[in-house]
């Protein structure tokens, strides 16, 4: 059962990551891609990690994918001719990426799953992804780090203010 | 000994550090004399705290009188370890004591003489700095902590002596101090290595209890130790062949000039030849050539000393030689006596430095003897505490000098090898000693040829450390009785299995050089005043003596000719020829290499950025490829 | 239970997805989001990870992860609306200033 709703999700996701990239008009890209962001907030959920899914839904297809959307809606619709002066690169592409798929595929599934070692007991899951665990984290452990991606967003905010104003 | 009073000798070294860094940063906003007063507070209270912690020390019995206080870890690098920790002993609490005594005395008096000085503050910084680094150096309980201070001297003796900079002759000698030093602490910072090879450890506890253990008596490494470290005190302490930068060190101000040759630097050879003495006693060849450089130097600069005019550079010859006495008794394991003669050493000479410091006062800086005289009238409280000081470094009977000086010419006297020899070139430098003191005495103060110039006495804040100063070195002398000898007693703990001298002895010696150094007295008391011309005449029938001695045996030309001039021929070869021609064209050529080379390279700049991703990804692949051979 | 290695397959076939986007598309707000869905096939691998070894922290850098994308997508937008004003074109190819 669970094997099958992975398979969905997992071919859900990769159709919509792949028409984000095949699709010709912006505003569609950004639409499959709140639902590619959806789906792998699914995907979350069977990795039980309840609170990520629902980080993952309001801030990236909430707050960031209405971004992309507004600024889309203040561009004017253009149809892109893909390749265009570089039409030696479109040969490269397809084989490099290949290469770079088998690769990566390989590594991940060969490689770095000996090293992960045993496989997860079902014993303490209830406390596992939860708000509870991941708070306790936040806010001791990794309390510097927190305070600093807050930083950040402040200094991310001051920059965008700027960037738009030093043009007026 | 109570904790509290053990973690104050900290402060010791922190008054005048804080001091230093005060004055040096709020310099600007203080008044002229408030800089100086709060200078020599802070080395007056380094002074009292070290008194009180004598007090503490003699109630102890002599055998509990040594204290390794470690105040925190200084370098623990792996298995190397130095602490930041004072040894405190009967050594190097009487060596604080007499250093910051008689630097206060030397600060009280600076602010009198320097008070028209523009860069008040800053001298006074300096001041405290250097006062600050012997003190640190004296209370070291390692040697990489003595070697700091050591530099830390070494620095501000190069601050101060061109403290004046902007007069060439000034910057001069400070470079000339400068370098001369590193000469000298080349080989003792080797000396250093060596230790902490032999004995995995840089503490003097460790060191000295495991020398004897280690090292054989008389073994090659023990020799080696010595001299290395014996380099290093020649350099500081102004021996020869080093001692070349101490004559011109008079180019600072002349309080500068007390403090060196006095209290602070030019003892700290001797201080350490007597704290690493374990390590001599293992070395019969080391104390041997600690005795004869120290012997050789001072005939040696006594003989330049009695020919030059000029009042300060006398003086610094003076030093030399004193300071070789000090050196011959280290060196024939006479170590209080070496000690004590440094103490009465700095009050005596730090007294006459500052009466040369009035003279000039007086005289608008005049210190050519020939343009001097006459100025007993005019200098009543100057003449009288320069004439202690002269009698005390000619060893006059009831003075410091004299019980000092004639204790270690007595264990000269009864080393078993070479002794004779020794106590004779000793009392014959006695002789010329108080010879070229009386001569610079006589000259000045006597006869009437007088200038245009009104001399006045010192204010009082410059006269009153010369009257301390004048008292301290008569009474100075009397802890070293040589009955009583209470410096003996208070130094022997530390000095284990040195000679003890019989009474016997020590009075036959006395005698002797008691006739040799009234004899000096006289002999310029019959030059300069029965019959001035006799000088004259002698100049004329040893023409070439007197030329040898006057240019100070041409050391400085000969340095000149086989150091300087090759320095100099090789710097401009690699400043002319090297430099322009190498260096530069390689440097050229690089560039035109890359000018043109580069028309070619900036066309991969396609400014294409999915170019550029593709780059990255290519360099994903060949990374994830290289990944994928390690995993079988 | 799933194995980890179908996870992880997966966010490397999403990864590779992502970077030809990067690769192939034109228009920079694509190519932005083709970033992201690079970001977002990384933190698919860190989830997994965090569960399969029962390390609730991967999950605290994969929410630092997303925090970061937030302000960078502010940073990206507001650079490319710059572009934008200057240059009258969402085109990459257009934005050749560093042409040697």
């Amino acid at each position: 059962m669970g094997l099958i709703i992975f398979l969905i999700l997992g071919i859900l996701s990769v159709f919509t990551a792949i028409a984000v990239v095949v699709e010709k008009r912006p505003v569609y890209s950004a639409l499959y891609f709140i639902a590619n962001l959806v789906v792998l907030s699914l995907i979350y959920l069977t990795l039980h990690s309840e609170f990520l899914a629902v980080v993952q839904v309001l801030i990236y297809a909430g707050a960031v994918m209405v971004l992309f959307l507004f600024v889309i809606m203040m561009m004017p619709p253009v149809v892109e001719n893909r390749f265009g002066k570089m039409s030696f690169q479109k040969f490269l592409i397809m084989p490099l990426l290949l290469i770079f798929l088998f690769e990566l595929v390989y590594v991940l599934s060969c490689g770095l799953y000996a090293s992960a070692g045993k496989s997860p007991s079902s014993l303490s899951f209830e406390n596992f992804g939860g708000i509870v665990s991941l708070g306790q984290l936040l806010f001791k452990r990794y309390l510097v780090p927190f305070e600093i991606t807050s930083l950040i967003l402040l200094v991310a905010i001051i920059g965008a203010v700027y960037l738009r104003r030093s043009e007026q | 000994m109570n904790s509290t009073l053990l973690n104050s000798v900290l402060f010791v070294v922190l008054f005048p550090v804080f001091g230093s860094l005060f004055v040096g940063i709020a310099g600007k906003w203080l008044k002229k004399p408030l800089a100086g007063i709060i200078a020599s507070c802070s080395v007056g209270l380094s002074f009292v705290i070290s008194v009180f912690t004598f007090f503490s020390l003699i109630k102890l019995p002599p055998d509990l009188r040594f204290f390794d206080k470690v105040f925190f870890q200084w370098v623990p690098v792996g298995h190397f370890l130095v602490n930041f920790g004072f040894y405190v002993d009967p050594l190097s609490l009487l060596m604080i004591m007499v250093v910051s005594s008689v630097s206060f005395v030397i600060h009280l008096y600076s602010i009198g003489y320097m008070k028209d000085e523009e860069h008040f503050s800053r001298y006074f910084s300096y001041l405290n700095l250097f006062v600050a680094s012997m003190l640190l150096l004296v209370l070291a309980d390692n040697f990489l902590l003595l070697f700091m201070g050591w530099e830390g001297v070494g620095l501000c003796s190069y601050l101060l002596i061109g403290f004046w900079f902007h007069k060439k002759s000034a910057a001069d000698a400070g470079r000339k101090a400068f370098i001369i030093n590193r000469i000298g602490d080349f080989g003792f910072l080797l000396g250093i290595l060596l230790i902490y090879h032999t004995f995995k450890s840089l503490n003097y506890n460790v060191v000295f209890s495991n020398a004897p253990l280690i090292l054989s008596h008389g073994s090659g490494i023990a020799t080696a130790i010595t001299l290395l470290l014996f380099m290093g005190a020649v350099g500081k302490s102004a021996q020869l062949p080093l001692y070349v930068w101490l004559p011109d060190a008079m180019e600072g101000p002349t309080p500068v000039s007390a403090l060196i040759h006095a209290a602070t630097m030019v003892t700290a050879g001797v201080y350490m030849v007597a704290r690493t003495h374990v390590l001599y006693q293992l070395s019969p060849v080391s104390m041997g050539v600690v005795a004869f450089v120290g012997i050789i130097t001072a005939f040696y600069s006594a003989s330049i000393g009695m020919v030059q005019f000029d009042i300060k550079r006398i003086l610094a010859y003076s030093t030399i030689s004193q300071l070789g006495y000090m050196f011959l008794g280290v060196g024939v394991a006479a170590y209080s006596a070496g000690i004590f003669h440094l103490m009465s050493h700095a009050f005596f000479k730090a007294l006459l430095f500052l009466c040369a410091g009035s003279i000039m006062h007086a005289s608008a800086g005049e210190t050519d003897l020939r343009k001097l005289s006459g100025l007993r009238k005019y200098l009543p409280v100057t003449f009288w505490t320069m004439v202690i000081g002269a009698l005390s470094l000619s060893g006059f009977p009831g003075t410091a000098g004299f019980f000092s000086k004639d204790d270690i010419l007595a264990h000269a006297y009864v080393t078993p090898y070479y002794g004779k020899f020794l106590w004779g070139l000793g009392i014959i430098t006695a002789a010329l000693t108080s010879f070229y003191i009386f001569r610079m005495i006589f000259i000045v103060f006597w006869g009437d040829k007088q200038k245009e110039s009104h001399p006045h006495e010192s204010p009082k804040i410059m006269t009153f450390p010369l009257i301390i100063l004048a008292l301290l070195a008569i009474i100075g002398g009397y802890v070293g009785l040589p009955e009583s000898n209470l410096i003996h007693r208070f130094l022997s703990p530390v000095f284990l299995g040195t000679a003890v001298l019989s009474s016997n002895v020590e009075l036959k010696t006395i005698m002797v050089s008691l006739v040799f150094s009234l004899g000096g007295i006289a002999t310029a008391w019959y030059f300069y005043l029965v019959n001035p011309s006799l000088p004259e005449s002698m100049k004329k029938k040893a023409a070439g003596l007197y030329k040898l001695l006057l240019n100070k045996y041409f050391v400085d030309e000969i340095y000149e000719r086989i150091f300087v001039l090759p320095g100099r021929k090789l710097s401009s070869f690699f400043a002319d020829v090297f430099d322009a021609k190498y260096i530069d064209g390689a440097v050229n050529e690089t560039g035109k290499w890359i000018k043109t080379n580069s028309e070619q390279w900036r066309k991969i700049h396609t400014g294409y950025l999915r170019n550029y991703a593709l780059i990255i990804l290519i360099g994903g692949i060949l990374l994830l490829g290289f990944l994928m051979t390690k995993i079988h | 239970m799933i194995p980890i290695k179908l996870y992880l397959v997966l966010s490397g076939v999403l990864f590779v997805i992502g970077t030809s986007g990067v690769l192939v598309r034109k228009n920079v707000l694509v190519m932005l989001m083709s970033v992201e869905i690079m970001l977002n096939a990384v933190n698919l691998a860190f989830v997994s990870f965090a569960r399969y070894m029962m390390l609730p922290k991967g999950q605290v850098y994969v929410f630092f992860s997303i925090t970061v994308a937030a302000a960078e997508v502010i940073v990206g937008l507001a650079i490319i609306i710059s572009i934008f004003h200057k240059k009258e074109s969402m085109d990459v190819d257009d934005m050749n200033v560093l042409k040697g």
